[in-house]
């Protein structure tokens, strides 16, 4: 960038480093023997366009997370929010935890401190009281990663959208089973439900 | 039997690849940064309702810069918290979604010191004595851009907190506005002050809130504080924030009086 000051006189003005390249590096199912909780984990890093990750200071990074705009109520822990509620049943009762999705799910403020240069998100369920009769069914979060370095309020795209799919079903031998999985990798992780 | 040391032009060449091959796996091993931590409460004596906050001091010998990331939902950081009645509470993860990211800068060859509210997942409302014992663990995650061990990463620590002092709590939230007004955005110390004031469950806590809300990047932390407290100040507050030029702030002082019963026109 190039700043005119005046009298002919010209000053080189470095732009503002910003965050790019935001990329999923790797996906883990934490549950590798089914049995313990569905959960998958996400690890993501992303870079400096001035290739410092010193000069992102000031700039964060958000997590985004939106989910169907049906069974929306008040969130649990926190009643100015809403939240998402999967049909319950199979679903865990409304109540109980894991039972909502903040809709929005959007990452506290200020965010994730972009010098960082990576972060992971998990997508899990801790709760693993689902409620018969079982059915196979699925529910959707799409998810953005976006940034702001000027305290804006603004945030700019960097991620996505991706869909974090939460699907329960029956297999051909009939066990039931919870599957986390995302758009943007093969990696799944699932729960059989004893 | 003589034998013989001649070395010809291969060996030489193959020493040669096999020392080059030795310093490329040396220079592409990231070093292992040994970290120590000294980790204690910010004071050892509060007033019922006032946030109780962690505070870690880090040393690195290492000339190199290093950042430690607690992760999501700070899920690096396991703390148990013992009540006065012998209650035992275990830090658990932000029910439906993520928790605030806390992260820590250290300088090579120098020590710096950071903070977290441990009112983000406790409460300590009862009074008398509390036993809190915090693990930071032993190493990096997989996920960090920097390797580095711990050295000091558990402490038992003691909290004593006090009969309510509405004098005391006031000047405790006057200071924590102080500083989540006055520090820069992309200071760590002014998020922390700002969730802690969010977390006061006391009307003494009210005002300070309402002009915390006065920067419109708090609204997330205190319209829903002020929506817990519900005294008729806080009440007002939030009919006020409908009318904010912040369509944020005043979508979520709708979302709060609604949830309280008191919808807005």
């Amino acid at each position: 960038m190039i700043a005119q000051l005046g009298s002919g006189s010209v000053a080189h003005v470095s732009p503002r480093a910003v965050p790019v390249n935001f990329h999923l590096v790797s996906a883990t199912d934490d549950d590798p023997t089914h049995d313990v909780n569905p959960r998958l984990e996400a690890d993501f890093s992303w870079d400096s366009s001035t290739g410092k990750y010193d000069d992102l200071k000031g700039c964060y990074v958000q997590e985004y997370v939106s989910f169907p705009t049906t069974n929306n109520d008040s969130c649990p822990s926190d009643p100015t929010i809403k939240c998402y509620f999967p049909p319950s049943p199979p679903w865990i009762a409304k109540g109980q935890p894991s039972s909502a999705f903040a809709n929005p799910t959007v990452s506290p403020p200020p965010g994730d401190p972009a010098e960082l240069g990576a972060n992971y998100d998990l997508d899990f369920l801790d709760n693993l009281a689902f409620v018969q009769p079982y059915s196979v069914m699925s529910f959707t979060g799409t998810q953005f990663y976006q940034y702001q370095c000027d305290n804006s309020g603004s945030w700019k795209k960097l991620y996505g959208p991706a869909s974090i799919n939460y699907s329960m079903y029956k297999d051909q031998y009939g066990t039931w089973s919870v599957t986390i999985s995302r758009s943007d990798t093969d990696k799944t992780s699932y729960y059989v439900i004893p | 039997m003589l034998l013989s040391c001649t070395l010809t032009p291969i060996h030489w060449l193959l020493a040669l690849v096999q020392a080059l091959v030795l310093c490329a796996c040396a220079y592409a091993q990231p070093a292992t940064i040994p970290i120590q931590f000294n980790i204690t409460l910010q004071k050892m004596i509060v007033t019922q309702h006032e946030p109780v906050i962690l505070v870690l001091e880090f040393g690195s010998p290492s000339p190199q810069s290093v950042v430690v990331d607690l992760g999501y939902n700070s899920e690096k950081l396991h703390i148990t918290v013992v009540d006065p009645d012998g209650v035992v509470v275990n830090k658990t993860n932000s029910v439906e979604g993520p928790g605030a990211t806390y992260s820590f800068h250290i300088d090579g060859e120098s020590k710096s010191s950071g903070a977290v509210p441990l009112t983000d997942w406790f409460t300590f409302d009862k009074v008398g004595n509390y036993e809190i014992d915090v693990d930071l663990g032993a190493h990096s995650a997989s996920y960090e851009r920097f390797s580095y061990t711990m050295v000091g990463n558990r402490a038992k620590l003691n909290i004593t907190v006090r009969p309510r002092d509405e004098a005391a709590l006031r000047q405790v939230c006057d200071q924590l506005l102080s500083h989540a007004e006055d520090l820069p955005y992309d200071s760590q110390e002014k998020w922390v002050a700002a969730r802690a004031l969010a977390k006061v469950n006391d009307p003494v806590a009210v005002p300070f809130m309402v002009r915390a809300l006065n920067q419109r990047n708090f609204a997330r932390l205190m319209i829903p504080a002020l929506a817990r407290i519900k005294t008729a100040d806080a009440i007002a507050a939030l009919e006020s924030a409908t009318g904010s030029p912040d369509k944020e702030t005043q979508s979520l002082a709708h979302s709060a009086l609604a949830s309280l019963g008191r919808a807005q026109r």
